[in-house]
């Protein structure tokens, strides 16, 4: 069952990735939604820190995924050359143990 | 606020010190100045606003940035020569930038009318091959365009007809220092068809990551016109921040398909080989291995960036680079060396030593209550402490002074536009701007100042043919200078026009009813009929004096800073405007008296001597008025009592004493009081902000016995009485 999903901030910028390392440490060993509707920009360091949490959810074996990701997002991630965050997460999330 | 918006601010103000430095610089080339630290400075300056721009996104000022710093760079390279047009055109071009950063700043993001032009105009001026494909751009049109780059996985294609391969991993002090790695990429997009790759191998999992360190680097293939220089020129700014390596397509460090291209131990190897043995000595290869969070230091030094590329790179590119660095050092020790403090907390801090100096008056006046000898311990202590408060206050003052500068750099822009308004060549010159006065009366004196200047000029200066028949050069001159006099700062604005035309100001009062046209005025006293309200010499109201706003209003709002503004004129030469302003609005050295048991304060800048009248001296001029003789000459002497209405009947002038003062012009007066009580320090309390404007009364101060008391306006109270002489006589 997937908690309340994860709403990230607006400005993904750097001063972001702290506050969202914490929530998204907090959120360890359940199974997560991102929601990326509201983004309107995002930075490298946000991106490390959700790279990060993608892969310490699959090796811990649970749900990740990032829903409705805002137009954005969705630009800065194919420019990062990271879109595989966005779409391919979602699809290719592992299935719970 | 947020630390974003903090360091948004801080990049704006910032800005101001570039614009500054730019317009210094500028201005001193245009002056003969052909040092090659004076154009790298004026490069350094635009460089910086637009690297801290491209950090906010602030897209109308990147682009205008980027072309006025291509130009400046051509200059630099001694391509471009400096010649007197090409100034004058960078300068409008420093004005753009100027509201460009303004705008920016307001959040405003209407298009700036003069910046296209003006940025064709520099992209023809440098017309180098750099700017060209900046000029097949849609100049207005700031919008992030989509462009086409593959996800990760697409392989480069094999046979690519031209471009580069952008190796690029930033530092964590890249984004320490508000850049950001999305928005380098980004530009890199703009410059061609770009395929990006991400390395995110060094990710760590989430409860090993640092979020402030930095893991991921890219390879950005790039094809299309783009050269060399231009791939670097994005990440000029970042300079140091980040290990960059740009290869032609086909060229050594290609990788092979699938695998990451950044190979940081070969890299660095490489590097190593080809730098000079210094520049990395002891950079570790294991410290590009993120196992643990990168420590706090930088992890290695900045040989990337500086080492010979494979492909022999345009000279230009290597000193910017070392110019970047070279310009970066000095900065960050100013930053080291000076805080940016909110004004707020400042002036808290004054107002409670204010509150300190009452504080210890009143303690020393109960001491001396309590009848304690001079010599005692206590007497003692607190001579000391008064010492202490003193310079505590001097010290507190010295934190809000602030140089002139800040005001006199505003001025060579109003002068170019207002010149080019009238049609009049004009020079600016300025003298003593690091002259030091509180911030407050600086921020007061923008205003009469741009007022005075445009008055200079619009009326002051003749136009060019009737310089010439005066055997004038074709360029007026406008004078700006402040020093300190005598406790307070003198600012004077004078012009080589030609000077106040006497009989038409006259005319003109007589006309308005602002004089009687029997009165005999003396040329002070005529020179000083345009400081009076509704008085406008320009036959028609032009746009650059403004609409009926006179000199009174510039004279109404000197007086309201302490200050006094007088004028003198020679007829053909010019004029001077100079304004007398205090140093800090905080506090005053004054002359405490008493008149009729109550206690004013009297500021002792304006005093000249005092005097015991001797009755043989005091001659009355029928009803209360009445001079005194001091020195063969005679002066009005004014009852204060009367003046501000604390007595019906004139003080015999032998039982009180007179402060002989000069007001306004020079001209000298009279004051009689009661007694005099001493002379001592006051912190000034604003009259108007806690009750209301008293005509005659400046300000308020608090005592040491806890009473209050009135402030004198001197000049008020002379002006007045003059008139109440003048219907005496």
């Amino acid at each position: 069952m997937t908690a309340q999903p994860l709403i990230l901030a607006d400005s993904l910028d750097m001063t972001a990735a702290g506050p969202l390392h914490k929530a998204l440490l907090d959120r360890r060993g359940q199974p997560l939604s991102i929601d990326a509707s509201q983004v309107r920009r995002v930075g490298g360091q946000c991106l490390q820190v959700l790279l990060s949490a993608q892969s310490t959810w699959a090796a811990d074996g649970a749900e990740f995924q990032i829903v409705d990701p805002s137009p954005e997002f969705a630009d800065g991630l194919v420019l990062m050359g990271a879109a595989h965050l966005a779409s391919a997460a979602a699809a290719l999330s592992p299935v719970q143990d | 606020m947020d630390p974003l918006a903090a360091i948004r601010e801080t990049f704006f103000q910032e800005c101001e010190e570039q614009l500054a430095e730019l317009e210094s610089g500028l201005l001193a080339m245009e002056g003969g100045d052909q040092d090659p630290e004076t154009i790298n400075a004026v490069f350094r300056a635009v460089h910086s606003i637009k690297g801290g721009a491209g950090a906010f996104s602030l897209e109308a000022l990147i682009r205008f940035a980027h072309v006025f710093e291509t130009a400046l760079d051509e200059m630099r390279s001694g391509r471009l020569a400096p010649s007197n047009d090409v100034l004058k055109s960078m300068l409008r071009a420093a004005d753009v930038l100027a509201d460009l950063v303004r705008a920016a700043h307001a959040g405003d993001e209407a298009e700036h009318p003069g910046a296209a032009t003006l940025a064709e105009e520099l992209r023809t001026m440098s017309g180098a091959a750099g700017a060209e494909d900046e000029s097949e751009e849609d100049w207005g049109d700031f919008e992030f365009q989509p462009m086409a780059v593959a996800v990760e996985g697409a392989e480069a294609p094999a046979a690519a007809p031209a471009g580069f391969k952008v190796a690029f991993k930033p530092r964590a002090d890249l984004y320490a220092k508000a850049n950001e790695a999305a928005l380098l990429l980004r530009e890199l997009t703009r410059l061609g068809h770009a395929e990006v790759e991400l390395d995110a191998h060094d990710v760590p999992p989430l409860n090993e990551i640092d979020p402030e360190a930095a893991y991921l680097s890219w390879t950005v293939t790039l094809t299309g016109d783009a050269d060399e220089t231009s791939i670097r020129e994005v990440f000029e700014f970042v300079d140091g921040d980040c290990e960059l390596e740009v290869t032609p397509l086909g060229g050594s460090a290609e990788s092979e398909g699938g695998e990451p291209a950044f190979d940081l131990s070969s890299l660095l190897a490489r590097v190593q080989g080809d730098a000079p043995a210094e520049a990395a000595p002891e950079a570790p290869v294991e410290a590009f291995e993120p196992v643990a969070p990168p420590p706090p230091a930088p992890v290695v030094a900045p040989v990337v960036a500086a080492a010979p590329p494979p492909a022999a790179p345009p000279a230009a590119a290597n000193e910017t680079a070392a110019e970047g660095q070279a310009a970066g050092g000095p900065r960050k020790t100013e930053a080291g060396a000076t805080i940016r403090v909110d004004l707020d907390r400042v002036d808290r801090l004054i107002d409670l030593v204010g509150e300190l100096v009452i504080n210890q008056a009143v303690l020393a006046q109960r001491v001396m209550e309590a009848g304690l000898a001079r010599a005692s311990a206590v007497a003692m202590g607190l001579d000391e402490l008064e010492q202490l408060t003193r310079e505590i206050q001097d010290s507190v003052m010295a934190i809000r002074a602030q140089p002139v500068k800040s005001v006199f750099q505003r001025m060579p822009r109003l002068v170019r536009e207002v010149a080019a308004m009238t049609g009049k060549p004009v020079r600016l010159v300025t003298e003593g701007e690091g002259t030091e006065v509180d911030k407050t009366v600086i921020e007061r004196l923008a205003d009469p100042l741009t007022h005075m200047i445009r008055n200079a000029i619009d009326h002051g200066l003749e136009n060019p043919e009737k310089r010439a028949a005066a055997g004038k050069p074709a360029e007026g001159v406008v004078k700006l200078s402040a020093a300190h006099r005598s406790g307070r700062i003198v600012i004077e604005v004078s012009d080589d026009g030609g000077g106040i035309n006497r009989e038409r100001v006259k005319g003109i009062a007589i006309e308005k009813g602002l004089i009687s046209a029997e009165a005999t005025l003396s040329d002070e006293e005529i020179d000083n009929l345009i400081f009076m309200p509704g008085f406008s010499t320009a036959a028609e109201v032009s746009d650059i004096s403004g609409r009926g706003v006179g000199m009174d209003v510039v004279r109404r709002s000197i007086q309201a800073l302490g200050g006094r503004i007088t004028i003198s004129s020679r007829p053909g030469k010019g004029s001077t405007f100079t304004m007398s302003l205090p140093l800090t609005l905080a506090v005053l050295d004054g002359m405490v008296v008493s008149v009729n048991n109550q206690t004013l304060v009297a500021p002792i800048t304006a005093i000249v001597e005092t005097l015991q009248p001797k009755a043989e001296d005091v001659h009355s001029l029928g009803g209360h008025a009445r001079v005194i003789s001091i020195r063969g000459g005679f002066v009005p002497l004014i009852d204060v009592g009367m003046a501000l209405g604390y007595r019906n009947e004139p003080l015999p002038a032998t039982q009180g004493v007179a402060l002989l003062i000069e007001g306004e012009g020079g001209a000298r007066a009279a004051l009689l009081c009661d007694a005099i009580q001493g002379q001592r320090q006051v912190v000034i309390k604003s009259l108007e902000a806690n009750y209301r404007q008293v005509p005659g009364v400046a300000a308020a101060t608090i005592l040491g016995d806890g009473r209050v008391a009135l402030i004198l306006d001197i000049d008020t109270i002379v002006t007045v009485s003059r008139g109440d002489m003048r219907k005496a006589g």
